[in-house]
C-alpha cells in the first residue's frame, strides 16, 4: 500500500465487472448454464465436517420458489451434535491456520475467487433456481462474492503488516490475532455473496469457520463449500452445516468454543443472538462472545420538488421491486414533496405496473416469486394491513402464476401516514408505501422516524438540499440521485445502525477489525546499557 | 465477467485506390476552402441574437466547472415553479464555482442573496436566457410550431426530419403514448406537408422522388423494457410497433429514420431494423434509414454487416453517418462498470472513422445511401469530394444538420445545390432538457469543431486537416473528459 489515495478506501482493489448482457456471448453463456444446472436439480448435499461428508436422517428440501413442485435439491440437516463435532475439529485445526502468514491465507481466498470466476455462470444459475434471482441479480451476487474474497484477502495482508512505535531501547509491536472460531449464520437473499463475505473475512484474518447457511438456500452454499476445499482451505478450518436455525444455529451461538458470531438476517433473530451470546459469555465460555449483526431496514427515498422524475421513478421502482423487494437495502417508503406528489405517483404506478413478472430463469424477468410460503403469507398480511392504512394505488395480480410459485405482485399504497405499520415495519417484499411531505423538514423527519438506519436516498437537484440530506439523513448508506440498492464492495461499504445492525461495514476497510483481537508487544531491548542500532 | 465479442477486422481492404484517395484529398481541400470563404462573409453580427449566444457560450466554456454548474442549472430549470426557487438554484450552483465568475457578477449575485427584487430579476433573466437557448435548439413545443419551422426551412431550400422529444419511456402506457404520438404525427402532418410545393433540390433523389415528410424515431420509445438482455421479447413488442409505423408511413408517403441512442441499445436496434425490413411485406420499402455512430469502435464492422444485409435484401436503405452524441455517457458508464469503453478515446479516431465510413457507404451506393450528418466541414468536404470522385450526383446524397446549429454551413451547402436536411426536435421543455444539454455539451466541448471554427476561429488549414494526420501530432490532447465527437 504505497502511494495510496487518501480519499479512497481501496487503492488496488477493483470490483469484478458486472455481466454486460448486451453482449450476445454472455446471454448465451447464461442460458447454457441454466440448462446445464436445470438438469442437475434434485441433487443431495450432505454436511461437510472436517472435510468429510456426513449425512443425516433429517433433511432440508430446497425448492424453486417460482415453481415449488420442482426441487433444487436436498441437504442433510445438522443438529447440536454436528455443531459440536465441527467446532471440535475447528479447535484442532485453527492454530495451524492462524500461524500461516497472512499472504498464504489470502492466496487461498484469491484462488477461491478464481474458481468462482471459472464457474461463474453455473453459480449464477444455481441462484436463479434456488433464490428466484433474475439474471442480473444472480450474476451480480456472484460478482460480489468474488469481490469479498479479493477485498478481504488484500485487507488481511494490510492488517498483518508490521506496525509499532519504537524508541531507542524499546521495541513496540502491535499485532492482530484471530479471535478463534467463527460461526457464520447467513441469509438467503444474497445466498452466495453474504455467506462468502462473512466467511472470507473470518478466514482471511486466521479464524476457523462453521458455516450455517439459510434454510432456503443450502445448495448454493454447498457449492461454495466445494470450491473452498478445491481452493485449498484446510478441511478442519471450514465446515458446512445446513440445518434449522433453532437447532444448529442456536447450538453454535451457545457453544463454549465459538468466539464470534457473524450474522446477517432479521432483527428478531439478530437481537436474540446478541442477547444469548451475552448470557453465555463468562459462564460456559471464558471470553466475551463477539457478535456482528446486520439486520433489517425500512429504507426511504425522498423525492424533492425539483427532482428529475425520469430518474426518480426508475430509481425507486428498481430499488423497491428489484428481486421482489427482498433486499435489506430495498426501498419500502418513498416520501414525496407535495408539489410533485401526483405527477410522481402516477408515473410510479404506471412504471411498476409494467414490470415483467415471471420465472427468474427468463431473461426479461424483473419480478419473480418471493422466497417461500412463509414469506408470501407475511407479505399478504401486510398488504391486508395496507388496505386499512392507506390507499391501494396499485395491486398487480399475478394470476395463474400464484398456483405454481410463491408469487406476490407489486403493491403500492399511497397516502400512508408516517406512523402506520406499513411505514414502520420491515415487510421484505414487493410492497411500497408512498408518503407525502409538506416540505423537506417534514420529509427528513419522516425518513428518520423509524427504528432502522440502513439505506436511504434523495432525488434532488438543489445542492443545498443535498447537503442537508448528507447531514440529516440517519442511514448507514446514503444515496443521492440514484437508486438505494446494489452497494459495491470497496466502493460503498455496506451496513447500518440503530436497529439495522451494530454499525459495521461489510466491504469496508475497517470490517476485518471485528474478526481480530489486537495485541501489543513491548520488548526492552537494552542489555547492560547498550541497545541495538535503530 | 464481461467477455466482449472480438470485433471482426474492419473492411479496410476494400478502400478506394491510392489514386482516388489522392484525388479526394485534393478535392476535400478545395471544397472545404470554398465553404469557408462563404461562411466568413456570413458571420453573426453584433446586432443579431446569434452573436450574443456565441458570446455567452464562449464565456461558459472558459471554465469546465462553471460549465457543469450552468448546464446543471439549465437541466433543472423547467421543473422550478417560482422565481424564488429559480434564483435559489442559480445561486446554489454558482456558489460552487466562485472563482470562475467575474467580479461584477459576483457582486450582483451577492446582492441577489439578500434582496427579493434582485432575486426576482435574476430569476427572470436566467429563465429568459435559458428558454432562448432552448428555442434555439428546439424547433417548437407543438406540432403547429414545428411545422412553421419546417416551412421556414423549406423557404431557405432546406428540408427537415422531425423528432419528438419525450420523457424516458418507463411504462407500457408511456410507450403506447409515444407510439400514438408518432402515428398522429404521420397521419396528421404528412398529408399537409405533401401538399406543399415540390422543390426539386430537396424532393428529387437520384432514384426518384423522396418523401417530403421525414420522421426520426427511437425504437426504445416503443417499448418500456428495451433491454438487450431479452432480444426476443423486445423484438416482439417494439418490432410490432415498428411494423405498424412502417405501414402508416407507406400509406402517407412518409420517410422513417431509426435513430441510435446509447451503445447498449445499438445491436438490438440494428437487429430489429434489419429483421423487420427483411420481411416480405417491407422488403421493397426504400424510404427508411438507420444511423451509424462513428465514435463507436464497432462502427465499420456494423456498417459492413449492414451493407451485406442490404445487398441480400435488394432494396437500398439510407445510412445517416454521425459521430455520436453520448460520448461522455459511454465513457463514464463503461469506466464505472469496468467494461471495455465502446467509443474511441481520441477525437481524430472518430473523425477518421467517419471518413472511412463515408467512403464505404459511397462505394456501396447501390445498397446504402449516404446521409452525412455532421457540422464538421472537414468531414463534410471529404464526403462531398468522395462523391465527386466516384461520380455520385448531388442528389444522390444528403447532408443533415441539427436545428439551431451551424446555420451558416446549412446556407452555404444549400446554395451549392446540396440537399440539406435539418434535424428538428420538438416538444415540451422538461423532456427537451436532456436533448438541450447534449447540444450544449457538443457546442462547448474542447474538441468541438464548432467551438474551434466559430468561437475560436482556428485557421482553415488546421480545420481542414486530415484526421489521420492528427494521429502523430495530437499528443497534446490528453484531456478526454469532454471529447464530444458529434460536431
Amino acid at each position: 500500500m504505497t502511494d495510496a489515495d487518501p480519499h479512497s478506501c481501496n487503492a488496488e482493489f477493483a470490483n469484478e465487472p458486472h455481466v454486460d448482457f448486451a453482449v450476445e456471448a454472455n446471454r448465451m453463456a447464461m442460458q447454457a448454464a441454466i440448462s446445464r444446472v436445470g438438469a442437475q436439480l434434485g441433487c443431495h448435499c450432505p454436511l461437510v465436517i472436517d472435510g468429510e461428508s456426513v449425512d443425516t436422517e433429517g433433511r432440508l428440501a430446497s425448492v424453486v420458489p417460482y415453481e415449488f413442485t420442482r426441487q433444487v435439491g436436498t441437504t442433510a440437516s445438522a443438529d447440536a451434535s454436528h455443531a459440536d463435532r465441527a467446532v471440535q475439529a475447528a479447535r484442532s485445526a485453527r492454530a495451524d491456520w492462524a500461524r500461516l502468514p497472512a499472504r498464504r491465507r489470502s492466496d487461498k481466498l484469491r484462488r477461491l475467487a478464481d474458481l468462482m470466476r471459472r464457474d461463474f455462470f453455473e453459480l449464477s444459475a444455481w441462484e436463479v433456481f434456488e433464490s428466484a434471482k433474475p439474471w442480473r441479480e444472480a450474476t451480480a451476487d456472484v460478482c460480489e462474492a468474488i469481490d469479498f474474497c479479493e477485498y478481504y484477502a488484500e485487507g488481511a495482508e494490510r492488517l498483518a503488516a508490521c506496525r509499532g512505535a519504537d524508541v531507542p531501547g524499546e521495541e513496540n509491536r502491535f499485532v492482530y490475532l484471530p479471535r478463534g472460531i467463527a460461526a457464520v449464520i447467513a441469509p438467503w437473499n444474497f445466498p452466495l455473496a453474504i455467506l462468502t463475505g462473512m466467511t472470507a473475512a473470518a478466514l482471511a484474518t486466521g479464524n476457523a469457520v462453521v458455516m450455517k447457511p439459510a434454510e432456503q438456500s443450502p445448495i448454493i452454499a454447498a457449492k461454495l463449500m466445494q470450491l473452498a476445499l478445491e481452493a485449498g482451505i484446510p478441511p478442519g478450518v471450514l465446515h458446512y452445516l445446513p440445518g434449522k436455525g433453532e437447532e444448529v444455529g442456536a447450538a453454535l451461538v451457545e457453544h463454549s468454543y465459538v468466539h464470534l458470531i457473524a450474522f446477517t438476517g432479521s432483527r428478531e433473530v439478530g437481537l436474540a443472538i446478541h442477547a444469548r451470546a451475552a448470557q453465555v459469555s463468562g459462564k460456559r465460555c471464558k471470553f466475551v462472545k463477539r457478535v456482528i449483526a446486520e439486520m433489517g431496514g425500512k429504507n426511504a427515498v425522498i423525492v424533492d420538488r425539483d427532482a428529475d422524475l425520469d430518474e426518480a421513478v426508475a430509481g425507486v421502482v428498481y430499488s423497491a421491486f428489484g428481486f421482489q423487494g427482498q433486499k435489506c437495502s430495498a426501498c419500502s417508503r418513498v416520501i414525496v414533496l407535495k408539489d410533485v406528489y401526483d405527477a410522481f405517483l402516477h408515473r410510479l404506478i404506471e412504471a411498476t405496473r409494467s414490470l415483467p413478472i415471471g420465472p427468474a430463469e427468463q431473461p426479461a424477468t424483473i419480478v419473480s416469486a418471493v422466497i417461500d410460503q412463509e414469506a408470501r403469507d407475511r407479505i399478504l398480511r401486510y398488504i391486508e394491513i395496507g388496505r386499512q392504512e392507506g390507499t391501494e394505488a396499485l395491486a398487480v395480480d399475478v394470476g395463474e402464476l400464484a398456483r405454481s410459485g410463491y408469487y406476490v405482485g407489486p403493491h403500492i399504497f399511497a397516502d400512508v401516514a408516517p406512523d402506520a405499520r406499513l411505514a414502520q415495519e420491515e415487510i421484505f417484499g414487493p410492497v411500497l408505501a408512498v408518503l407525502s411531505a409538506e416540505d423537506l423538514d417534514e420529509a427528513f423527519r419522516i425518513a428518520n422516524g423509524v427504528d432502522y438506519a440502513l439505506t436511504g436516498g434523495i432525488f434532488s437537484r438543489s445542492p443545498a438540499h443535498l447537503d442537508r440530506a448528507r447531514r440529516e439523513m440517519e442511514v448507514g448508506n446514503l444515496y443521492l440521485n440514484r437508486g438505494i440498492t446494489g452497494a459495491l464492495v470497496g466502493r460503498q461499504p455496506f451496513g447500518g445502525f440503530k436497529l439495522s445492525g451494530i454499525g459495521s461495514k461489510a466491504g469496508g476497510s475497517d470490517y476485518l477489525l471485528q474478526y481480530v483481537i489486537p495485541k501489543t508487544i513491548t520488548e526492552n531491548t537494552m542489555r547492560r546499557g547498550f541497545a541495538p542500532p535503530e | 465477467m464481461a467477455a466482449p465479442t472480438a470485433p471482426l477486422p474492419p473492411p479496410w481492404e476494400s478502400d478506394l485506390t491510392p489514386e482516388q484517395l489522392d484525388q479526394i484529398s485534393v478535392a476535400t481541400q478545395d471544397i472545404g476552402r470554398r465553404l469557408f470563404d462563404q461562411f466568413r462573409a456570413d458571420r453573426p453580427r453584433l446586432w443579431q441574437r446569434r452573436w450574443w449566444d456565441d458570446r455567452v457560450m464562449a464565456w461558459a466554456m472558459r471554465d469546465e466547472h462553471l460549465k457543469v454548474e450552468l448546464f446543471r442549472f439549465v437541466d433543472v430549470l423547467p421543473m422550478l415553479k417560482s422565481s424564488e426557487e429559480i434564483a435559489g438554484h442559480l445561486l446554489e450552483y454558482l456558489d460552487r464555482v466562485p472563482d470562475a465568475l467575474p467580479w461584477w457578477l459576483r457582486s450582483v449575485l451577492g446582492f441577489g442573496r439578500s434582496n427579493a427584487l434582485t432575486r426576482a430579476m435574476l430569476a427572470r433573466a436566467a429563465t429568459l436566457a435559458s428558454s432562448d437557448f432552448a428555442r434555439r435548439f428546439i424547433a417548437g413545443s407543438t406540432t403547429a410550431q414545428v411545422l412553421k419551422s419546417a416551412r421556414r426551412a423549406r423557404k431557405q431550400r432546406q428540408t427537415f426530419t422531425l423528432d419528438i422529444l419525450g420523457e424516458a419511456v418507463i411504462s407500457e402506457s408511456e410507450a403506447e403514448a409515444y407510439f400514438r404520438a408518432y402515428v398522429d404525427l404521420i397521419e396528421g402532418v404528412a398529408p399537409q406537408v405533401n401538399q406543399w410545393p415540390a422543390i426539386e433540390q430537396l424532393d428529387q433523389g437520384v432514384l426518384g422522388p423522396l418523401p417530403r415528410f421525414n420522421l426520426s424515431i427511437k425504437l426504445s420509445a416503443l417499448d418500456c423494457h428495451f433491454d438487450p438482455i431479452d432480444p426476443a421479447g423486445v423484438f416482439e413488442r417494439a418490432g410490432e410497433r415498428f411494423r405498424q409505423l412502417l405501414r402508416i408511413a407507406q400509406q402517407h408517403q412518409a420517410f422513417i429514420n431509426v435513430d441510435m441512442e446509447s451503445y447498449d441499445k445499438k445491436d438490438l436496434t440494428l437487429q430489429i431494423f434489419q429483421a423487420v425490413l427483411m420481411e416480405d411485406e417491407f422488403r421493397q420499402v426504400a424510404d427508411v434509414g438507420i444511423v451509424i455512430q462513428c465514435y463507436l469502435k464497432s462502427a465499420l464492422h456494423d456498417l459492413h454487416r449492414l451493407a451485406e444485409w442490404a445487398r441480400q435484401r435488394g432494396t437500398p436503405v439510407w445510412v445517416r453517418l454521425v459521430k455520436g452524441a453520448y460520448w461522455d455517457y459511454e465513457t463514464v458508464h463503461a469506466r464505472a462498470e469496468h467494461w471495455p469503453i465502446p467509443v474511441f478515446q481520441q477525437k481524430w479516431q472518430s473523425d477518421a472513422t467517419f471518413e472511412r465510413a463515408t467512403r464505404y457507404v459511397m462505394q456501396h451506393i447501390d445498397h446504402l445511401r449516404p446521409a452525412l450528418a455532421s457540422h464538421n466541414i472537414r468531414s463534410l468536404a471529404h464526403g462531398l469530394a468522395t462523391a465527386q470522385v466516384l461520380g455520385i450526383p448531388k442528389n444522390g446524397l444528403e447532408v443533415q444538420m441539427l436545428y439551431g446549429m451551424a446555420d451558416v454551413e446549412k446556407r452555404a451547402l444549400a446554395e451549392q445545390g446540396y440537399r440539406v436536411r435539418v434535424y428538428m426536435p420538438y416538444g415540451e421543455l422538461i423532456p427537451g432538457m436532456a436533448y438541450l444539454v447534449r447540444r450544449l455539451l457538443e457546442n462547448t466541448s474542447n474538441d468541438s469543431f464548432l467551438r474551434a471554427g466559430l468561437y475560436e476561429q482556428a485557421p482553415v488549414e488546421v480545420l481542414l486537416r486530415d484526421p489521420l494526420a492528427s494521429e502523430k501530432t495530437d499528443g497534446r490532447r490528453t484531456r478526454i473528459s469532454s471529447n464530444s465527437p458529434a460536431s
